[in-house]
């Protein structure tokens, strides 16, 4: 087998892993999580980064937003690892940091395909919505997968800190809420520098 | 027994005891929490989709008698969102 043939054969069997995994995300999310945070493949980290790079990439060529939002995703997926890695050390948890980068990449699908539906919806229904029948009914469908997929994130970021820092639900709860005191005032931030609205993690 | 047998008990040996099981205490938190636990760990979807539809009917209701115009303001603003 040439060096090409097995790159591709390698980017496909990677691309099938990925796939494999999201799928068993929607249908059994704790067995996969589990999988997930006992076996590190930098392949498929990297192949979800080029992913959401995609996403941003698109983004910045259809509506001229800036890739810099890009740096600005980057910063905030480690800034979450860190803390989550930090907070588990000193609560002497057993945390992998390994473990804790696939499965927060992992966390990311929902994310992705919620920005990726509604820059969809933007281009198919440009907001304003009315309050027509057909405005309501939109706005009605719209939360409701914005709601499915929220919950759906929930979950994955819960099972991602269990996992991965080991910790019991209560004190996964508890460090999803101090993770809340510093993300939020964080995405406020970011809000006001008009960098993003809905913060990408 | 083969050595791809016993590694494969190894590894759900080490899957049961790896995490430490959830106690709260109270009978009634354990049991609500198993529960609700359980229903998720498969296709959590069969809950997420009718929450999400009570929600958006609950906006849309709120819409129409307290807040006009609360659900497509709210969609309006999450749809700049992205």
């Amino acid at each position: 087998m040439d060096s090409k043939t097995h790159l591709l054969t390698q980017i496909i069997a990677v691309l099938v892993l990925v796939l494999n995994n999201f799928s068993g995300l929607i249908f059994s999310p704790y067995k996969v999580m589990r999988k997930i945070s006992r076996v590190f493949d930098y392949k498929q980290i990297v192949a979800i980064f080029i992913l959401v790079f995609l996403y941003f990439l698109s983004v910045g060529l259809i509506f001229g937003h800036s890739i810099a939002n890009f740096i600005f995703f980057l910063v905030s997926f480690f800034a979450t690892v860190i803390f989550f890695y930090i907070s588990g050390r000193l609560y002497k948890y057993q945390v992998s940091i390994l473990s804790l980068v696939a499965t927060w990449c992992y966390s990311l699908f929902p994310t992705v395909l919620w920005f990726s539906i509604t820059a969809v919806l933007f281009i198919l229904f440009p907001p304003p919505r009315t309050q027509s029948f057909l405005g309501t009914l939109l706005s009605l469908v719209f939360i409701g997968i914005s709601v499915v997929l929220l919950l759906w994130k929930i979950t994955l970021v819960y099972l991602a800190v269990r996992f991965s820092v080991k910790s019991s639900a209560l004190m996964t709860a508890f460090l999803m809420i101090l993770y809340g005191m510093w993300f939020l005032p964080y995405t406020y931030a970011l809000y006001l520098f008009s960098i993003s609205r809905v913060p990408f993690i | 027994m083969t050595d791809s047998t016993f590694r494969l008990l190894q590894n759900k040996l080490h899957e049961t005891y790896e995490l430490q099981p959830n106690r709260f205490k109270v009978a009634f938190v354990d049991s609500v929490f198993t529960t609700v636990a359980k229903q998720l760990k498969t296709f959590p979807f069969k809950w997420y989709v009718p929450a999400a539809m009570v929600f958006a009917l609950f906006c849309w209701i709120v819409s129409k008698v307290v807040h006009v115009g609360l659900l497509t303001r709210l969609a309006s603003i999450l749809q700049y969102g992205f």
